[in-house]
């Protein structure tokens, strides 16, 4: 089972996420309320692929990819974007994130990018 | 001066809150009293008892209408909490004028008193858009539950020194001198605001269509939990996916248990 960390300030995203993956081979192995414990919990439990929030408090989204990415050149994340994100995710992106989704999303949809960016 | 009893003061917060919402703590008695005193004079009844069972068997419902005139605070003022204001002009409006294809914006002042808030925003609108504001149905839905406040809105006639805190070009370019003491906005401001009398504690709200962008500043503060936190659902899913929603500064969103995401200080979006 491939293991998921979920960063983001709002715990109904988190949540929505968690539930999303539940009829999924996705294991969610913890969630981040900020970008600082985001690049914490990615160093303590080595999760396969992160979501990551954009706009959090203590650190955004796209400081805790470029620490991340730092501490493990191979890290694979999503970025979760709201619309009008457009020019952050191309930052993001330019700074190593795999891919990118917008809110609202669909729970397949998340999957399908999962596994795309995955592999599977 | 004619006194509320205990009893009377329970069964007038009861009848307010389970009709309007409205969370009356005892601390509130004395302004009560004062606000109602007027009234009960004018009508020639002899207490607050009387008083209540004229309001549940007027079938005319002015009384009522009277009752939550007198009882709903109305403090406001232009650009109150104006970063609100400066937010929408700066992030807002340029994130829906590229994201509304239609050009059709729907804001709502909900709670919007004699009628600053919305015409605010309607001058912030003006001034953000300029030679396109015609291109654009930008006009903004102002509700409130008093229907005093209302009529007084509907005129759009400020004291001189009402409007004295605006932007000197705000005051040139919306606002016709009367005399020394008063102005009135000028029609191209005025009709872009709707008004329409409307309880938030109606079970359905008659919405087509959702909005954009709802302004409800210290409205809640008069509400409570329970009550609050289904109107922010309401709220909620009234809103567009990427919709904002501008409480008063005092105010804040659970951020544990709320769907909206935090944006800033009483700053809310539908993510």
């Amino acid at each position: 089972m491939k293991k998921l960390l979920i960063v983001d300030d709002a715990a109904f995203m988190r949540l929505s996420i968690r539930n999303m993956m539940n009829n999924y081979d996705i294991e969610i192995v913890g969630e981040a309320a900020n970008g600082l414990m985001g690049v914490e919990m990615y160093k303590e439990l080595h999760p396969d692929v992160v979501t990551m929030d954009i706009t959090m408090p203590e650190m955004s989204g796209i400081e805790a990819l470029k620490a991340i990415k730092a501490h493990d050149p191979q890290a694979k994340v999503i970025m979760v974007s709201a619309m009008g994100q457009e020019g952050m995710v191309k930052e993001a992106i330019i700074n190593g994130a795999k891919t990118f989704v917008v809110k609202p999303f669909k729970e397949e949809f998340l999957y399908q990018t999962i596994s795309k960016v995955l592999g599977l | 001066m004619l006194t509320m009893t205990n009893q009377e003061f329970s069964q007038l917060a009861a009848y307010i809150k389970a009709n309007y919402g409205i969370n009356l703590k005892e601390e509130k008695r004395a302004l009560v009293t004062g606000r109602l005193h007027h009234v009960l004079i004018q009508n020639n009844f002899r207490n607050f008892s009387e008083y209540y069972e004229h309001i549940l068997t007027d079938k005319t419902g002015n009384g009522a209408a009277t009752l939550i005139n007198k009882i709903t605070t109305n403090h406001t003022f232009f650009m109150r909490e104006t970063d609100h204001f400066e937010y929408c002009k700066a992030q807002v409006l340029p994130y829906l004028a590229n994201q509304v294809k239609a050009k059709d914006l729907r804001i709502w002042s909900a709670g919007c008193s004699s009628g600053e808030e919305p015409y605010t925003l309607a001058m912030v609108i003006d001034e953000f858009f300029g030679k396109e504001r015609l291109l654009w149905d930008a006009k903004v839905l102002a509700t409130d539950i008093s229907s005093r406040v209302l009529e007084e809105a509907k005129k759009g006639v400020y004291k001189n020194a009402e409007i004295a805190t605006l932007p000197a070009q705000w005051r040139l370019n919306y606002f016709r001198k009367i005399d020394n003491e008063k102005s009135v906005l000028v029609d191209r401001i005025r009709n872009e605001v709707i008004y329409r009398k409307f309880n938030l504690m109606d079970s359905s709200f008659p919405f087509k269509r959702k909005f954009h962008v709802i302004f409800c500043r210290n409205v809640m503060i008069y509400f409570d939990a329970q009550t609050k936190w289904e109107l922010v659902n309401k709220f909620f899913d009234l809103l567009e996916y990427g919709g904002y929603l501008f409480i008063g500064h005092s105010e804040s969103l659970n951020r544990e248990e709320s769907k909206f995401k935090y944006i800033m200080p009483a700053v809310y979006r539908k993510e």
